[in-house]
């Protein structure tokens, strides 16, 4: 059963979710949600693959960014720094616990879903030893991203039958139903993964979906900077509708994804 | 890595049982997942919320809209229990199929949020399933006091339908797209767990009786089945006019509460129901 707890230093705690693998711990990975609306929609899926991975012996801790979930903050208080210090928190965390060193454990293997890959990148690629990431079917432009969450707002807002008036405003610092810091979608627009390069030796694993924008130039940056990829592809089925209006609200789990990514992350450890 | 500085290790290390915002979390029935926010200190109120899942989101709620409320209502001196029931959110699904699971969870948030906090009286509620889903535990609890019922149930009148037909009347291609659509169209309605309306109106007579207090917020998003504040009692009966009842209707706000506007409307609308129906001690 998982554990629930919070970590972090003074009003920047976190809640984290450790699903303790059922014997004895043969890797750990940490759980990078999506953020904003993503987070929300993608938790059961992202759920389901930690037990999967738990069951198969891996050590696995989710949890709620800064200002999301059960978090302290406000998600105005979501800032870019503040998403690269979250994961240096959790990782520092999973490191350091009894349960890692009595295993033996390495570092864990960094996963993040969609958004989430962004800060990810960006922690891991500003450090010196070589890491290992697993991406699923992550956002690898910020510019992209921070443009895609404008027009779902706008759409929200106006065309997708939310509000009985078409002429319902939001607030300036306003994006997908939460408040935001007016600067947060200016400093994701500046991230791109293609100049986030993780350190050489380290190790990818970038899963997508077939028809997902094949992410060419950022697998290319990776591996001439000494990365080794490996490319892993989803069964296209059960693709998610990611920014469709009409589904905004409605849960993300691609439960043939799920399986096929936690047997094959099982495996890899 | 600035927060890995020498001197923040220490803490990093450490796991705690609570956080800043004064909300601890907790593991509780049958492996249920939730976090309580205890009111401010000192006020000591006999009185505590629950909130439910809305429909299948965790317990963090739309747009994190549980979290903000739990918070303002905390910081009027209640206490507030969010939890993810078997099967959504954190919670693991049950193992047991027996018909009054869910009341069986009630009953155990209940027995968690009275030995963390002291609370003897319980509101319980949420958005569209969680108020279908407390309308229907409450008949059967009595710790329940109170009901919060957001976009909760309602029942088309005549006069729904009036409402909702005569503007379209003189608009052609409305009566077309209606017409067209009428089978296709997702229907909340369709996902809602509603008893019968006799049962429905009895129940309503019956929490009455026993001096519960319900509010009722209903939103542009109910207007398949809501369009006007006097549908309530032409629906449940005359208990959904007595002195018990509250209700609000704001057809300009959204069914899961998009805007922070709506989500402080919202919670200031709670938190005076609250401190009008509950603010004094009970006997």
């Amino acid at each position: 059963m998982p554990e629930i707890f919070y970590f972090g230093r003074g009003p920047r705690t976190l809640l984290g979710l450790r699903h303790p693998p059922v014997a004895q711990p043969q890797s750990a990975m940490l759980v990078c949600a999506p953020l904003l609306q993503e987070g929300i929609r993608c938790q059961r899926a992202l759920w389901s693959l930690s037990e999967a991975l738990a069951a198969a012996g891996v050590d696995v801790l989710r949890f709620d960014w800064f200002g999301s979930g059960d978090s302290a903050g406000t998600s105005a208080d979501i800032d870019v720094p503040g998403l690269v210090d979250d994961i240096a928190a959790a990782e520092f965390l999973m490191r350091t616990s009894a349960d890692a060193s009595q295993a033996g454990l390495a570092r864990p293997r960094l996963f993040g879903l969609r958004s989430a890959a962004l800060p990810l990148l960006a922690y891991a690629s500003a450090r010196r030893e070589p890491v290992d990431v697993v991406l699923w079917t992550p956002a690898l432009d910020g510019r992209v991203l921070a443009d895609a969450w404008r027009e779902q707002h706008r759409r929200q807002l106006h065309t997708a039958g939310r509000f009985l008036s078409a002429d319902t405003a939001s607030d300036d610092d306003e994006l997908l139903g939460f408040v935001i810091d007016r600067d947060l979608l200016e400093d994701i627009g500046a991230w791109h993964g293609s100049d986030l390069l993780l350190p050489a030796g380290s190790r990818l694993v970038l899963a997508q979906w077939p028809a997902s924008p094949v992410a060419e130039s950022f697998v290319d940056a990776q591996r001439d900077a000494g990365v080794m990829v490996e490319c892993f592809d989803l069964d296209g089925a059960d693709e998610p509708a990611w920014d469709d209006p009409d589904q905004f609200e409605t849960q993300i789990f691609p439960r043939q994804a799920v399986t096929q990514l936690a047997r094959h992350l099982a495996e890899a450890a | 890595m600035s927060i890995l500085e020498a001197e923040a290790a220490p803490a990093l290390q450490q796991r705690l049982a609570g956080n800043a915002e004064g909300e601890t979390a907790h593991v509780f029935g049958e492996g249920l997942f939730g976090v309580i926010n205890h009111g401010a200190g000192g006020v000591g109120r006999d009185t505590a919320v629950i909130l439910f899942n809305a429909g299948m989101v965790q317990r963090s709620g739309p747009h994190r809209g549980s979290v903000l409320l739990a918070r303002a209502l905390a910081g009027h001196g209640f206490p507030v229990l969010r939890f993810d029931q078997s099967g959504l959110g954190d919670s693991p699904i049950s193992t047991t199929a027996s018909a009054d699971r869910r009341h069986a969870e009630l009953r155990a948030a209940i027995d968690l949020l009275a030995a963390q906090t002291g609370a003897r009286r319980f509101v319980i509620g949420g958005i569209c399933s969680a108020a279908d889903n407390a309308f229907r535990l409450a008949a059967v609890e009595p710790r329940v006091h109170g009901l919060l019922l957001l976009d909760g149930l309602a029942y088309r009148t005549p006069g729904y339908w009036w409402r909702y037909l005569l503007p379209r009347m003189f608009h052609p291609g409305k009566v077309w797209r209606w017409w067209r659509q009428r089978g296709a169209q997702t229907d909340m309605a369709n996902f809602r767990d509603f008893p019968t309306q006799a049962e429905a109106v009895a129940q309503m007579t019956d929490m009455v009786a026993r001096d519960m207090r319900l509010l009722f917020v209903f939103t542009g998003g109910a207007y398949r089945y809501f369009n006007h504040a006097g549908q309530l009692s032409a629906g449940l009966g005359a208990a959904a006019r007595s002195p018990q009842v509250s209700l609000a209707y704001w057809p300009d706000c959204d069914h899961t509460f998009y805007l922070q506007r709506d989500r402080l409307r919202l919670q200031d609308t709670i938190a005076a129901w609250l401190e009008r129906e509950f603010g004094q001690e009970a006997d």
